[in-house]
C-alpha cells in the first residue's frame, strides 16, 4: 500500500480503479509554415470551430448546471475573440512565418504565463482558461480527439491538471472521484466538482503507473491510498456505507431533539456552486449571507433570492446584508430585493456589521423608509422578520439592546471567535479548535442567547460546528432556535441532535 | 476627456465574468476607455488587457474616456461601476 497526500476541495470518499488522464500535447515541433495565407486560413477556421464548440458547451452547462458555471465558456469564447490574443497569433503567422499550431501554442503560453505570476488567486486561475482555449485550438488544428474515459466501470480520475471543459464533458456516472496535481479550490474545475458532488483533492503528485490500480480516495483525510490494504479498504467502505445510511435515515426529515422539539437546520450557502445545488440541499431552510453571487444591483439580488425560493422544499430563506455599508443606496438595494422576494415565500433579513446603537438606528430607519417606498410604488411585500447578525464582541456586549429592536439575532461563530481571541481560522478549522473557545466565546454566546430570549426574539447560530453532543445540548438548554451550517454537515448534525 | 475614480467593491474584483461584462459594456461606446490601477493602464475594450490589470476588491481604479460622446458615456459607465463592481 502506498499513501499520497493532497488538499481537500470537495469532501467525500471514493473506492475504485484509478484512471490516469494524460493530456496529449499536439506535435508542434515543426514551427515554420509553408504558406502564410494557408496558415491564416487554418487559424481562422479553427477559431470559428472552437467558438461553435464553446457555444455548445455553454448551452449544455446552462441546461445541466447553471448560468454562472456556463459563463466560464462564454468568457473563454471572448478570450478567443480578444484583440491582443489574435494580434499575437497573427503576428507570429504573418510576420514570422510560423505554423498556426505553433503560433497558437506560443500565444497561449505567453498570456497564461502572465496570469500564473499574479498575486491574487482568482486571477491566477485565468491562466487555466487561456490554456484550455489554446489547447482547444491546437486540437482542432491537429484534427485529434482528446483521450476518452472508458465506458465500463466508473473510475477515480487522476490528472496533472483538469480544465473545466474537460471535466464537464465526462459523464458524472463515470466518475467516483477526482485527484489532480495542480488546480486550486477557487478554480472553475473545483466549482464544477462541487456542483457535481464529486469528491476532489488537489496538490497530489500523480504518477502515470497508477493507471488501472485499485485505490481509495479519502478527501476528508486528504489522502489517496494506492493498492490499499484490507484495513484501509474496510475503513473507507465503512465511511461510504455510513454516509449512505445517513442519507437513508436522515434525508428529507425534520430535525427533532429527543424530546420532539424541532430545531431547524439551515443549509448555509458557501459559494456560487452552492447556489446551483441549493435545490438538493438538506436543511429545513437555506441561509445566504454574503453577496458575492451576483452583481450588486437590486434586480440581480432579487433574481438570486427568488431563484433560491423557487427551488423545491425551501420552507425558509434567511438573507444577510452588509449593515455597515457606507452608502444608504446600497443598503436599500439589499432591503428592497429581500422585501420584494418576501411576497413569494417565508424569508427573513439580517444585517451584519452593526455593532453600535447609531448604526442600528440607521438600519432601522432605512428599513422603514424602504417599506414606505415599496408601499407608494404599490409593490407587494410581507412584513418579514428582521435581525442583526453578530460577529464582533462589541455587538455581543449590547445584544440586549439589539434584541429589543429586532425579531432575531444571529451569531457568526467563526468571526466572533476570531474577533474575541484575535486569531485567524482557516476554512478547514472549527471554532472549537481554538484554544479558549470555552469559556470566553461560549460565555458571550450564552449571554447573547439569554438576552435574545429575554427580549422574546429568535436566536440562531451560524457556523460550522462539530458533532459535539455536549455543545449542542448546552445550546438547546439555552434556547437556541436554529443553526446554519454548510450543507455537507446537515445530515450528520440532524442525526446527532436526534440521538442526544 | 472625462474621468472618474472608483474603489472596487465586488468581492472577486474585476475578474472573469465581471471583466467580460465590463468589456461588453465598453465595446458599445464610441469613446476610447482606459482603466488605470496600481500604476498600470489597460484598454477597457480588451478582455485580456483588463484581466491583466489584476484589479482586486478595494483597489482604486481611474477610468478615462475620450471621444465625441465622452460626457454621456462617462456618466453611464460610472453608474455601471456603482451598480456592478
Amino acid at each position: 500500500m502506498e499513501k499520497y497526500e493532497g488538499k481537500l476541495v470537495v469532501p467525500g470518499v471514493a473506492a475504485g480503479t484509478v484512471f490516469v488522464y494524460l493530456k496529449q500535447k499536439p506535435d508542434i515541433r515543426q514551427q515554420d509554415g509553408q504558406d502564410k495565407a494557408e496558415e491564416m486560413r487554418r487559424f481562422q477556421n479553427a477559431k470559428v470551430r472552437a467558438v461553435e464548440q464553446l457555444n455548445l458547451l455553454y448551452e449544455k452547462v446552462s441546461e445541466e448546471i447553471d448560468q454562472d458555471t456556463a459563463a466560464i465558456f462564454e468568457v473563454q469564447a471572448m478570450i478567443l475573440e480578444d484583440e491582443d490574443y489574435n494580434d499575437a497569433v497573427i503576428q507570429l503567422i504573418q510576420e514570422q512565418g510560423k505554423r498556426a499550431e505553433y503560433a497558437v501554442a506560443l500565444t497561449g503560453d505567453m498570456f497564461s504565463g502572465f496570469f500564473t505570476g499574479m498575486k491574487d488567486e482568482y486571477f491566477r486561475t485565468k491562466s487555466i482558461d487561456i490554456m484550455d482555449v489554446t489547447e482547444r485550438l491546437e486540437h482542432i488544428l491537429n484534427g485529434k480527439e482528446k483521450q476518452q474515459i472508458p465506458e465500463n466501470e466508473p473510475v477515480i480520475l487522476a490528472a496533472e491538471d483538469m480544465a473545466p471543459s474537460e471535466l464537464i464533458q465526462i459523464e458524472r456516472e463515470k466518475l467516483l472521484g477526482l485527484v489532480t496535481r495542480f488546480g486550486s479550490a477557487n478554480s472553475h474545475t473545483a466549482m464544477i466538482a462541487r456542483v457535481l458532488e464529486l469528491p476532489m483533492m488537489i496538490q497530489t503528485k500523480i504518477k502515470k503507473n497508477w493507471h488501472g490500480e485499485e485505490a481509495i480516495l479519502d478527501c476528508e483525510e486528504e489522502c489517496l491510498y494506492l493498492r490499499p490494504d484490507d484495513e484501509v479498504k474496510e475503513m473507507a467502505l465503512k465511511k461510504i456505507r455510513e454516509s449512505q445510511k445517513l442519507i437513508r435515515t436522515m434525508k428529507g426529515k425534520a430535525t427533532l431533539t429527543p424530546e420532539g422539539k424541532p430545531l431547524p437546520l439551515y443549509s448555509w450557502i458557501q459559494d456560487k456552486a452552492d447556489i446551483s445545488r441549493a435545490g438538493r440541499f438538506e436543511g429545513e431552510g437555506v441561509a445566504l449571507f454574503r453577496n458575492w453571487y451576483a452583481p450588486f444591483t437590486e434586480a440581480c439580488l432579487y433574481e438570486a433570492y427568488k431563484n433560491l425560493m423557487g427551488t423545491r422544499a425551501w420552507r425558509k430563506l434567511i438573507i444577510g446584508g452588509d449593515g455597515g455599508e457606507e452608502s444608504k443606496e446600497r443598503l436599500k438595494i439589499q432591503m428592497k430585493a429581500a422585501l420584494k422576494v418576501s411576497a413569494y415565500g417565508a424569508c427573513s433579513l439580517g444585517f451584519y456589521h452593526v455593532a453600535t446603537i447609531s448604526r442600528l438606528d440607521v438600519v432601522k430607519g432605512l428599513i422603514k423608509e424602504t417599506k414606505e417606498e415599496l408601499e407608494s410604488e404599490r409593490i407587494p411585500f410581507k412584513d418579514i422578520p428582521t435581525g442583526i447578525l453578530i460577529e464582533t464582541a462589541g455587538a455581543g456586549m449590547i445584544s440586549d439592546i439589539l434584541a429589543d429592536n429586532v425579531d432575531f439575532i444571529g451569531v457568526f461563530l467563526k468571526e466572533l471567535t476570531e474577533n474575541m481571541l484575535a486569531v485567524h481560522l482557516t476554512d478547514q478549522e472549527y471554532p472549537e479548535d481554538t484554544e479558549g473557545f470555552y469559556p470566553s466565546v461560549m460565555r458571550l454566546l450564552m449571554l447573547i442567547c439569554d438576552d435574545t430570549k429575554k427580549a422574546g426574539a429568535t436566536f440562531i447560530l451560524c457556523g460550522k460546528i462539530r458533532r459535539d453532543g455536549t455543545l449542542i445540548r448546552e445550546l438547546i438548554t439555552a434556547g437556541i432556535d436554529g443553526i446554519c451550517v454548510p450543507d455537507s454537515q446537515i445530515l450528520s448534525l440532524r442525526e446527532c441532535i436526534s440521538m442526544l | 476627456m472625462e474621468s472618474f475614480t472608483y474603489t472596487i467593491k465586488c468581492e472577486i474584483g474585476i475578474h472573469a465574468r465581471p471583466a467580460a461584462m465590463l468589456v461588453k459594456q465598453t465595446q458599445s461606446y464610441t469613446s476610447e476607455v482606459i482603466l488605470s490601477a496600481q500604476g498600470k493602464r489597460a484598454n477597457a475594450k480588451k478582455l485580456l488587457a483588463v484581466l491583466k490589470l489584476g484589479v482586486s476588491k478595494e483597489v482604486k481604479v481611474t477610468v478615462t474616456l475620450e471621444g465625441p460622446d465622452e460626457a454621456k458615456e462617462a456618466q453611464i459607465l460610472e453608474q455601471y461601476f456603482q451598480k456592478n463592481l
